[in-house]
């Protein structure tokens, strides 16, 4: 049987898991041989935007602390 | 050593379990969640196989999902800045897509089912796709050949697999075609300029293209063009699928072949406009099956094997499969029942066993039936309270009866076993009726299934007898086993076989060994010693825009809401109130037949 957890618990999982996954983009296009090195700031960036958007939808009451940085 | 696939976040998400190197179930989504083509994350999927398989999440060695998605991550970010400005629409969009879930998908899987991250692996998609259709092949050697729309950034592989006598599996590529460049994208651009749904109504540009003549075929040609290095290219002017998610093609693709169709209007083949759609249809069709064939047949000379693996959801389409099997030089095509994304739940779970932890290589049973069975005796109990005739027979007596049943022109909904895993229906969750006449067709077209009246219906017949029925070449009745193939109907049997024959005298044919369905199987022969010829017609339980029936209260909520004559699931019979069909009226119906 699945345990249901709630959504703060999978949202901070999930949050917690994206370190790892970022380091893993970083790397493979660092070491790309297709030329990508330049792509590494800008999908960092892009993953930090995301993992932001992550904690505000899982913390909610973080949500407005997130949003107004846009 | 438990691995469970998951497949999600496309289309048509699925999970399913191997256990000690051997499929114990799988299932889609769709069919449990009863939303047709459902991507959601698999949680009732996976629920499912743990609960079937009685294990916890915890016993899980690993969890394997279907694709990189930090790979395809970095395809989506690459191909926007390539596309830009004119990405600069859908980028924001395809950010907020990815970022917010999808390319987290070890912490959604982590959070989901509470296992560590250090169990969750991933395969490539186009890897996923070659062992759903290697491993669950009956052969030691093959060539391997993957096609799709998009995985990660390949669309089309091509390769070869050894499954060696000390058990070893091995799977290579030599080489792949990368997006943008891809036929399930250009047969999906021509899915929607014809008005139909992309990534569902594929099949219904094929049973089209049979009512139309390939007079446009130099047109499609200006769109792929052979590369020297024998792969292809697509003319990126003519489409817009890489730039923007709203519209596949481009104002100049609409000059080349004029207006799209409105997807509110009907096609009307008796009108030029209909017509100038069937042609458009057919001209993609053969450019398709043509490009399919001749990469084949450069993979055949260079493998000098006999065997073809085919997967990915090109290979869905039965016309172009056939001409593979008649022109690349492949002895066998093995087509798995699921080739598309869903498969990839097990073909992901396959090549984790396999090839990551290097488990002994096992046969694997060779059948679509991995779904949850149905309870016969939960439709006697619901219909009952509703006053419905029920019986429950015996299984010689069931057969009997429901023979009777088909011999008298009834429809019937047939529910035995457990679900198939993929798209088709293969007996186990099939409307079955008499094949004999086009009324039949526009009987079932207008009152179960709701449909267009192009779109063609498929038997099912006995492997021994097919060849009497069907022109099914050499290797063709494997290619058949999962009406995977597209076949003539033989000339002197087209006037009773109208129902399943299509407009080019073909047909997308079932053969059926009496291993995999037994009971079909006797009833295909009870049918038979009635009318003489052992076809019926088999189509998917389900209504327009429903997935397929899973359990037998939705069998039985499809029967109401239709014309559906006689239910079966299990050993119940049910056949409604108003018409209910009694033993003497059986008795009658047979004496008329004899």
């Amino acid at each position: 049987m699945i345990k249901t957890r709630g959504k703060t618990r999978r949202g901070l999982i999930v949050f917690g898991s994206t370190f790892g996954s970022m380091a893993q983009l970083a790397r493979g296009l660092w070491q790309s041989d297709s030329d990508k090195r330049w792509l590494t700031p800008l999908a960092v960036f892009l993953c930090v935007t995301g993992l932001l958007l992550i904690l505000g939808t899982a913390v909610e009451a973080l949500a407005p602390f997130i949003y107004s940085i846009w | 050593m438990n691995i469970l696939g998951i497949s999600a976040h496309y289309h048509d998400s699925a999970a399913a379990l191997v256990v000690d190197g051997v499929p114990i179930c799988a299932v889609q989504e769709e069919r449990l969640s009863r939303h047709k083509g459902d991507a959601a994350f698999p949680l009732l999927a996976i629920e499912w196989c743990l609960q079937n398989a009685r294990i916890e999440p915890d016993d899980l060695d690993a969890v394997v999902f279907y694709e990189r998605p930090m790979l395809k991550f970095d395809r989506v970010l690459t191909c926007a800045l390539r596309a830009f400005p004119q990405s600069w629409r859908a980028f924001p969009k395809a950010m907020k897509n990815l970022l917010g879930e999808k390319v987290w998908m070890r912490g959604i899987i982590s959070s989901q089912l509470g296992v560590p991250g250090r169990k969750v692996l991933f395969t490539e998609h186009h890897q996923a796709h070659a062992a759903a259709a290697f491993l669950t092949a009956p052969t030691r050697r093959a060539a391997i050949m993957t096609a799709d729309a998009v995985g990660e950034w390949a669309t089309l592989s091509v390769g070869d697999g050894e499954r060696g006598s000390n058990g070893t599996t091995k799977i290579r590529r030599f080489r792949e075609i990368r997006f943008p460049h891809s036929l399930g994208m250009l047969y999906s651009t021509f899915t929607a300029y014809l008005g139909f749904k992309v990534n569902e109504d594929e099949y219904k540009v094929m049973g089209l293209a049979a009512y139309g003549k390939p007079t446009m075929v130099e047109q499609v040609r200006k769109l792929i063009c052979r590369t020297p290095d024998g792969a292809f290219a697509l003319d990126l002017s003519y489409f817009e699928f890489h730039t923007t998610a709203k519209r596949s093609y481009s104002p100049r693709f609409a000059e080349l072949f004029g207006p799209p169709r409105n997807p509110y209007e009907p096609i009307d083949l008796d009108t030029a406009e209909g017509q100038r759609f069937a042609d458009c249809a057919a001209s993609v069709q053969r450019v398709l099956e043509d490009t399919l064939v001749e990469l084949a047949r450069t993979l055949h000379q260079e493998t000098g094997l006999a065997d073809l693996c085919f997967g990915g959801g090109v290979a869905l389409n039965g016309v172009a499969n056939a001409r593979l099997l008649a022109e690349s030089g492949f002895e066998r095509i093995f087509v798995p029942p699921a080739p598309g994304d869903a498969g990839c739940a097990m073909g992901a779970a396959l090549y984790c066993d396999r090839i990551h932890f290097g488990n002994p290589d096992r046969d694997l049973p060779d059948h679509p039936f991995w779904g949850p069975s149905v309870d016969g005796s939960e439709l006697a109990r619901i219909a009952q309270e509703d006053g419905h005739h029920v019986e429950t027979l015996r299984d010689s007596a069931l057969i009997e009866q429901t023979a009777d049943d088909l011999a008298a022109n009834r429809i019937v909904g047939w529910m035995e076993g457990a679900l198939e895993f993929g798209p088709r229906a293969l007996g186990h969750r099939s409307i079955l009726t008499a094949p004999r006449t086009t009324e039949m067709r526009d009987r079932l077209n207008r009152e179960i299934k709701y449909r267009e009246p192009f779109r063609p219906f498929a038997p099912v017949v006995p492997t021994d007898v097919a060849g009497r029925y069907f022109d099914i070449p050499r290797g063709g009745t494997r290619l058949a086993r999962f009406m995977s193939g597209v076949f003539p109907v033989r000339p002197e049997w087209k006037s009773q076989l109208q129902a399943i024959t299509h407009v080019d005298g073909t047909a997308r044919v079932q053969v059926l060994d009496p291993a995999m369905a037994p009971r079909l199987h006797a009833l295909l022969e009870a049918y038979g010693q009635r009318t003489g010829i052992p076809v019926l017609l088999n189509t998917s339980f389900n209504l327009a825009g429903e997935p397929i029936v899973n359990r037998a209260v939705e069998g039985y909520s499809t029967f109401l809401r239709s014309k559906i004559d006689v239910l079966v699931a299990g050993g119940t019979r049910v056949t409604k109130r108003s018409s209910a069909v009694g033993s003497t009226e059986a008795e009658r119906i047979r004496e008329e037949v004899a």
